[in-house]
C-alpha cells in the first residue's frame, strides 16, 4: 500500500506552481500575512491600493500568492484575478465584528463566480492575538461557512503578528491542492477514489496537529461534495 | 441556404488578444516578459491593446527591470483610456518608490507623474514626498519634475501637501543637478500660475550662481533663465550677476550662450558705468559671431535673436557688419535674415561695401533675395541722408539692366526716397518713365502713379500717362484704383486744364456709381464733395505739405522689443511675437466656473433692462454687448459693433422691438403645468413643460415670483437623462421684481449626457437663484419634441416598412380615457406634433387611420390608431425597431390623443 502511495506522490506532488488569491475586507491582515508567509517576518504595511504579488515555495508547491486590496473601492477589481486560481485565502479580523456581516456577503459574492467554481477555500480568522476576536467556530457561524457545498474549505485560527496558525493553513492548502491536481489528472475513477479517502483521514491529521478545527464538508449533505469526482463514491474498502 | 451555416461564426481561432492575454498570464517569466513585448510592439503601431490592461499591470510586480520599464510605459499610454483599472497600479508604484534601487524609486516616481488620471494622482503623494527627501540626487530631481507635472494635473494638491515649499528646498540642495531640476519645475510652475510662487531672492540668487558652474549644459539654461526674471537691486549687483554669468558666454551650447546674453542684455540696463557697459558690448560679440558658424537653422535663430539685440544695442556688432554678409550656399532664410540684419548696421563708415554687396545680390537669380535686396537698397537711403545718393545711384544702374521685378522694386523704393527726401532727385523720374510699360505689379503701379501725380507739374505728359493708365481702371486692383484717384486729383489742381477735367468726370463717375469698394467709393466722394465746393481749400488739402518719412519698417515698438529681449533664445524671440499671442495656456484655475457663471450672468443681466428703461446710454451698452458674448456665448442680445453711438442706438431699438413680440406671443400660449409650486418654493413658482417649435426643442418655463424681494442670477441645470437633453444656451431671465411673472424659452439640445439605462421619460430639472437654495424638480419628457418635421412616409415606403418588420414588433395599447371626436381634428393636431397622416380606412364602425412619426437617429414609427369617433377607447398600434421606445410611445400617443 505504500509503495502506491509513494508513486502516486511522486507525481503529484513533484515542484508545482499554485496561484493563490488572498481577499478579504480592508484592514483584515492580508498583506502582512502574506509576508509573514514569504519572508517569515512582520512588516509594516499601507492600505493595499493594487495588489502584491509574491512567490512562497512550502510543501514543494510554488505558491503565486497575490494579495488584492480590500477597500470598498478596489474590491469590484478582484474579478480580473480570478482566472486560473487555485485556491482563495479569506482573511477576516476576528476582532472586527462589526464588519463580519460585510465580510460574509464578499465572501459569498466571491463564491458565487463562476470562474472560481474549482478553487478551493481557505478562511484565516485573523488577529486571534487580539482581545475580543471571535474564534473559528463564531467565526464559521457568522460566514456561514456551512452553506457551502461544492468546495473543499476550511478555516483556520490565525495571528500574523504572531505568526500563529498560517502555516497550519498552507499544510492543508498544498495537501488539498495535490491531491486535488491528482485526482483531476487521473481519470481512473478508483485513483480518485483512493485519493478522496486519503483526504478525509490527512486532513483529519492536520486539523489535529495544528489544534486547530477543520470542517470537511461531509457526503452527506451534499452528493457533489469532495468533488474531484463527478461518479459515485464507493468507500476503497480494501485500502481499510 | 442550410442549417449548417452556423458553423461560420464559431471558430477556433482566438485572434490576437485572447493570444496575448494568455501568455501575460502564463507562468514562465520569460514568455510573460516577450508576451510584454509584443504588447508593446501592437501599442507602438497603433493597436489598441488596452483590454489587456489588468493582464499586463499584473506583471508589473517584477525583478526584471526591464520588464517593469515596458510596463511603465504601457501604463502611461493607457492609464487615461481605464482610469478605474490604473488605481490596481497604485501599490506596486508606492512599493517601487520605496526600492533600494534609486533607479527603479526615480522610475515609479517619474512615471506616477506621467499618468494623468485624477483618481491615482492623490496616491502619488506619499511616495512623491518620500523622494523629494531621498538620498539619491538623482531620485530627487526625478521628484522635483514630478511636482511640475503634478501641479499641472492638481495645482491645489501641490499647494497642500507644501511640495511647493519642499521645491523652494531643493533649491539650496548641494546637488548642482537637483538645484537645476528645481528650479525649472518652479519655473514651469511660475508659467502656469497666476500668483507669484517662484521668487528669487538674493539668497537664492548666490544659491543659484553657484549651482551654474556645476551643473549640466541644460541646467544651466534653466538656470539662466530663471535669473533673467530677477530685478536686480542695484547697479552693483547687476554688476555681479553680469560677471557671474559671462563665463557662460564661451559655452558650446548656443543656448547657455544665448541665455547669458539674454542676462546680460537685461543687467545691462542698470548698469550705469559706460565703461563696464562698453566692455561687456565687446565681450559678447564674439559668441554671437560664434553661433553664425553653426548649422543653417541655429542661424536662423541666431540671426532672429541677433535682429532683436541689435534694435536694442546696435554697438554690439558695430564692427562684425562682414559676419552678415550672405554666402551664396546660405539657405533663403538665412540670408533674407541677414539682409535685415544689414541694414541695421549700415552705417556711413561701411556703407560703401554694404552696397557693393547689395548690388551683388540684386543679380542673383532668387527672386525674393533679389527684391529684397532691392528694397534694403532703398532702406539704406532712407536712413542715411549722406549715402543717399550712392544709393539711389545704385538703384538706377539696376533699373537699366531692365529686369522687370528689380525695376519694379526699385520704383516702390524710390517712391519712398521721394518721401524722405522731397524736391531732391526728382531729376530721375524721366529714367523711371522710361519703364512705365514694364509695370505689372500693383504695388509697383501704385508707387509709379503716386510719383505721377505728386510731380504732374513736372512731367510734361503727365496727363498721357496717367489717361493710359486710366483706360484699365475698372480692372485695377483698389490699391491702384485709390492711387489713380488721388493722382487724377492731384493733377487736375495742378493742371486744371480741359484734359484732366474730363479725366477727373471719369474717374470719379467711375468710382462712384461702378465700384463696389467703400474706400473708393468714400474717397472719390469726398474728393468730389471738394472739388464741387471749394477747389481752393481742395488744393490745400490735396497738395498740403506731406511729414518726412523715416524707416521703420521692421522696426519693433520699444515696449515689444523689450519684452522679446526678456524672452531671448525662446520662439518667442525667433517669431518676434510676445509669448502670449502664440501660447494658449489653460490656467489652472480652481474649479469655480459655476460661480463665476453666476456671476457674470447676474452682472450681464442686470444691466440689459436698465438700458431698455433708460434709453440706452451708448457706453453702457457697450459694456454689456462686450460682456455678453464672451462669457456667456449665445446668450442674448447679439454683439452689437460697439462703433458708433447712433448706430448703437438703432440697434438698442431693435432690441426693444423684439422684446415685446416675444412677451406678447407668451400669454397667448397655453399655461405651462405647475412643477414647483410656491409653496415648496418658498413663493418661487416654476411652470414649465417641452414643447418643440421650428425644428428645435425648447423649455418653455415660466417664473413667478412670489416673494417679498427681487429674484435674479437664475440658472438651470438637467440631470442625465434618457434622451440626454441639456440647456443649449444660458437660461434668460432678467430679475424678477416681486409679484412679476416672466416666461422664455430656453433652447434644448438632445443627445448630450445621455443617462444608462432602460428609457424613461424622467427629466430631473435644478433651477437657482442668488436669493434661495437650490429648487430640484422633475418633469417629464413627452416623446413627440423629438418627432421631427421630417417624419412623413410615402404610403409606399409605409406598407413597406410595416411589412418588413416583425410582428414581435408590433406593440398595441388601448387609451380608454382618450376620445376621437373628428378625425380632422385629431389629424391636424397629430400634425402639429409631427405625428404625420397617412392613410384612412374604415373597418365597420371603426376608423383606421396610419400615421408616422421620426425620432431623430431613431427609427420611424409606424402607427395605427383604432378608434370610432365619438365613443371613448381609442387603440393604437405602433411597429417599430425601436422596442424600447414603445412605452414612451404609447405616453406621448394618449397625450396627444387627449
Amino acid at each position: 500500500m505504500g509503495i502506491v502511495f509513494t508513486r502516486l506522490f511522486s507525481s503529484l506532488f513533484g515542484n508545482r506552481e499554485a496561484r493563490i488569491l488572498v481577499l478579504g475586507l480592508d484592514n483584515a491582515g492580508k498583506t502582512t500575512i502574506l509576508y509573514r508567509l514569504q519572508m517569515g517576518e512582520v512588516v509594516s504595511t499601507i492600505p493595499t491600493i493594487g495588489f502584491n504579488v509574491e512567490t512562497v515555495q512550502y510543501n514543494n508547491i510554488k505558491f503565486q500568492v497575490w494579495d488584492l486590496g480590500g477597500q470598498t473601492s478596489i474590491r469590484p477589481y478582484w474579478r480580473c484575478y480570478f482566472p486560473n486560481t487555485q485556491a482563495i485565502i479569506y482573511v477576516v479580523d476576528s476582532s472586527d465584528t462589526d464588519r463580519l456581516v460585510t465580510a460574509k456577503e464578499e465572501f459569498h459574492a466571491i463564491l458565487e463566480e463562476d470562474e472560481l467554481k474549482g478553487a478551493v477555500v481557505l478562511v484565516y480568522a485573523n488577529k486571534q492575538d487580539l482581545p475580543g476576536a471571535l474564534d473559528d467556530a463564531a467565526i464559521t457561524e457568522s460566514l456561514e461557512l456551512h452553506k457551502i457545498k461544492s468546495r473543499q474549505w476550511a478555516i483556520f485560527k490565525t495571528s500574523a503578528i504572531k505568526g500563529e496558525g498560517l502555516f497550519e493553513g498552507l499544510d492543508w492548502l498544498s495537501n488539498t491542492l495535490t491531491i486535488i491536481a491528482g485526482s483531476v489528472t487521473h481519470s481512473n475513477p478508483e485513483a480518485a477514489n483512493v485519493v478522496a479517502f486519503f483526504l478525509m483521514n490527512h486532513c483529519w491529521m492536520v486539523n489535529n496537529r495544528a489544534g486547530a478545527t477543520l470542517f470537511l464538508a461531509s457526503q452527506r449533505d451534499n452528493p457533489h461534495s469532495l468533488c474531484f469526482n463527478s461518479r459515485s463514491f464507493t468507500p476503497p474498502v480494501n485500502c481499510l | 441556404m442550410s442549417g449548417h451555416d452556423s458553423k461560420y461564426f464559431s471558430t477556433t481561432k482566438k485572434g490576437e488578444i485572447p493570444e496575448l492575454k494568455e501568455e501575460l498570464n502564463s507562468q514562465y517569466k520569460d514568455k510573460r516578459k516577450d508576451a510584454v513585448k509584443k504588447v508593446i510592439a501592437a501599442m507602438t503601431v497603433g493597436k489598441d491593446v488596452s483590454s489587456l490592461f489588468t493582464d499586463v499591470v499584473n506583471c508589473m510586480q517584477t525583478e526584471n527591470l526591464e520588464l517593469k520599464k515596458l510596463v511603465y510605459l504601457y501604463l502611461i499610454n493607457y492609464a487615461k483610456s481605464q482610469p478605474d483599472l490604473a488605481i490596481l497600479a497604485v501599490n506596486t508604484f508606492v512599493k517601487d518608490s520605496q526600492d533600494p534601487n534609486p533607479l527603479i524609486r526615480a522610475l515609479a516616481v517619474r512615471t506616477m507623474g506621467c499618468i494623468r488620471v485624477d483618481k491615482i494622482t492623490e496616491y502619488l503623494c506619499d511616495p512623491l514626498q518620500r523622494c523629494l527627501k531621498d538620498d539619491d540626487p538623482y531620485v530627487r530631481k526625478t521628484a522635483a519634475i514630478c511636482v511640475a507635472k503634478l501641479y499641472d494635473i492638481n495645482a491645489e494638491l501641490v499647494e497642500d501637501r507644501g511640495f511647493l515649499e519642499a521645491l523652494k528646498d531643493l533649491i539650496s540642495d548641494n546637488n548642482p543637478m537637483v538645484v537645476a531640476n528645481a528650479v525649472a519645475a518652479l519655473a514651469e510652475i511660475q508659467d502656469s500660475s497666476v500668483r507669484p510662487i517662484f521668487e528669487i531672492t538674493s539668497h537664492t540668487l548666490s544659491k543659484l550662481l553657484t549651482a551654474l558652474n556645476e551643473c549640466t549644459e541644460w541646467g544651466q539654461v534653466f538656470i539662466l533663465d530663471s535669473l533673467s526674471r530677477y530685478k536686480a537691486a542695484d547697479a552693483r549687483e547687476a554688476e555681479n550677476i553680469v560677471e557671474r554669468v559671462t563665463p557662460r558666454l564661451q559655452h558650446a551650447n548656443c543656448a547657455v550662450v544665448l541665455s547669458a546674453v539674454k542676462i546680460i542684455l537685461l543687467q545691462m540696463e542698470l548698469i550705469t558705468s559706460t565703461d563696464v557697459v562698453r566692455n561687456l558690448c565687446k565681450k559678447m560679440a564674439p559668441p554671437l559671431v560664434t553661433l553664425l558658424s553653426a548649422e543653417p537653422e541655429i542661424q536662423y535663430v541666431a540671426l532672429r535673436n541677433i535682429n532683436l539685440i541689435v534694435q536694442k544695442r546696435p554697438t554690439i556688432l558695430a564692427h562684425e557688419i562682414k559676419v552678415f554678409f550672405c554666402k551664396y550656399n546660405d539657405p533663403i532664410y538665412v540670408k533674407m535674415e541677414k539682409l535685415e540684419i544689414m541694414i541695421k548696421l549700415a552705417s556711413d563708415r561701411n556703407i560703401d561695401q554694404v552696397l557693393l554687396e547689395f548690388k551683388e545680390y540684386a543679380t542673383e537669380v532668387d527672386v525674393d533675395f533679389v527684391r529684397k535686396a532691392v528694397r534694403a537698397i532703398g532702406r539704406c537711403a532712407i536712413k542715411l541722408e549722406r549715402a543717399a545718393e550712392r544709393c539711389i545711384s545704385v538703384l538706377l544702374e539696376l533699373i537699366k539692366i531692365k529686369v522687370n521685378y528689380v525695376v519694379q522694386e526699385a520704383i516702390i523704393v524710390i517712391k519712398d526716397i521721394f518721401r524722405r527726401y522731397p524736391n531732391t532727385y526728382e531729376s530721375i523720374i524721366a529714367t523711371l518713365c522710361e519703364s512705365l510699360d514694364t509695370l505689372d505689379e500693383p504695388e509697383a503701379k501704385a508707387s509709379m502713379i503716386w510719383i505721377i501725380g505728386e510731380y504732374a507739374e513736372r512731367i510734361d505728359n503727365a496727363d498721357e500717362l496717367l489717361e493710359s493708365f486710366l483706360e484699365t481702371f475698372p480692372e485695377e486692383p483698389a490699391l491702384v484704383q485709390l492711387q489713380l484717384l488721388t493722382a487724377t486729383v492731384k493733377l487736375f489742381l495742378k493742371k486744371p486744364t480741359e484734359g484732366p477735367q474730363q479725366m477727373i468726370q471719369a474717374v470719379l463717375n467711375n468710382a462712384t456709381v461702378e465700384t463696389d469698394n467703400p474706400d473708393l467709393r468714400d474717397r472719390a466722394y469726398i474728393y468730389w464733395r471738394l472739388l464741387s465746393t471749394d477747389p481752393e481749400a481742395a488744393k490745400d488739402v490735396v497738395l498740403a505739405e506731406k511729414p518726412v518719412i523715416s524707416d521703420d519698417s521692421n522696426q519693433l515698438d520699444s515696449s515689444l522689443l523689450d519684452e522679446l529681449l526678456a524672452n531671448i533664445s525662446t520662439l518667442s524671440s525667433v517669431y518676434h511675437k510676445p509669448p502670449e499671442s502664440f501660447v494658449s495656456r489653460v490656467k489652472a484655475a480652481p474649479r469655480a466656473d459655476d460661480e463665476e457663471f453666476a456671476d457674470t450672468a447676474e452682472g450681464g443681466y442686470s444691466e440689459s433692462p436698465s438700458q431698455g428703461v433708460d434709453g440706452a446710454s451708448p457706453s453702457s451698452s457697450v459694456g454689456t454687448s462686450s460682456n455678453v458674448p464672451v462669457k456667456q456665448p449665445g446668450a442674448g442680445s447679439p454683439p452689437a459693433p460697439a462703433a458708433m453711438p447712433d448706430l448703437l442706438g438703432d440697434l438698442m431699438g431693435m432690441d426693444n422691438a423684439i422684446v415685446p413680440v416675444d412677451e406678447a406671443a407668451a400669454p397667448s400660449s397655453p399655461p405651462l403645468p405647475v412643477l414647483l409650486p410656491s409653496t415648496t418654493g418658498q413663493g418661487l413658482q416654476i411652470s414649465a413643460q417641452l414643447t418643440r417649435r421650428d425644428g428645435q426643442i425648447y423649455y418653455d418655463i415660466s417664473f413667478e415670483n412670489g416673494t417679498q424681494g427681487v429674484l435674479d442670477g437664475f440658472m438651470i441645470q438637467f440631470n442625465k437623462n434618457t434622451f440626454g437633453l441639456a440647456a443649449g444656451e444660458a437660461l434668460k431671465v432678467p430679475p424678477l421684481q416681486p409679484g412679476a411673472t416672466t416666461r422664455t424659452l430656453l433652447q434644448m439640445v438632445p443627445f448630450q449626457n445621455i443617462a444608462p439605462g432602460a428609457p424613461n421619460s424622467i427629466l430631473q430639472v435644478a433651477v437657482k437663484n442668488n436669493q434661495q437654495p437650490v429648487w430640484y424638480f422633475n418633469d417629464k419628457i413627452p416623446l413627440h419634441v423629438f418627432f421631427g418635421e421630417d417624419g412623413k412616409m410615402e404610403r409606399a415606403s409605409f406598407l413597406e416598412g410595416w411589412k418588413s418588420l416583425p410582428d414581435d414588433h408590433e406593440f398595441t395599447k388601448e387609451f380608454p380615457g382618450s376620445v376621437i371626436s373628428s378625425i380632422d381634428a385629431t389629424v391636424e393636431r397629430l400634425a402639429a406634433a409631427n405625428v404625420f397622416f397617412i392613410a384612412k380606412r374604415k373597418n365597420a364602425n371603426m376608423d383606421v387611420l396610419y400615421l408616422s412619426a421620426k425620432m431623430p437617429r431613431g427609427i420611424p414609427f409606424l402607427i395605427e390608431i383604432t378608434a370610432a369617433v365619438g365613443v371613448p377607447g381609442v387603440k393604437c398600434a405602433v411597429k417599430t425597431a425601436n422596442k424600447e421606445m414603445v412605452p414612451l410611445f404609447f405616453e406621448a400617443m394618449e397625450a396627444l390623443t387627449k
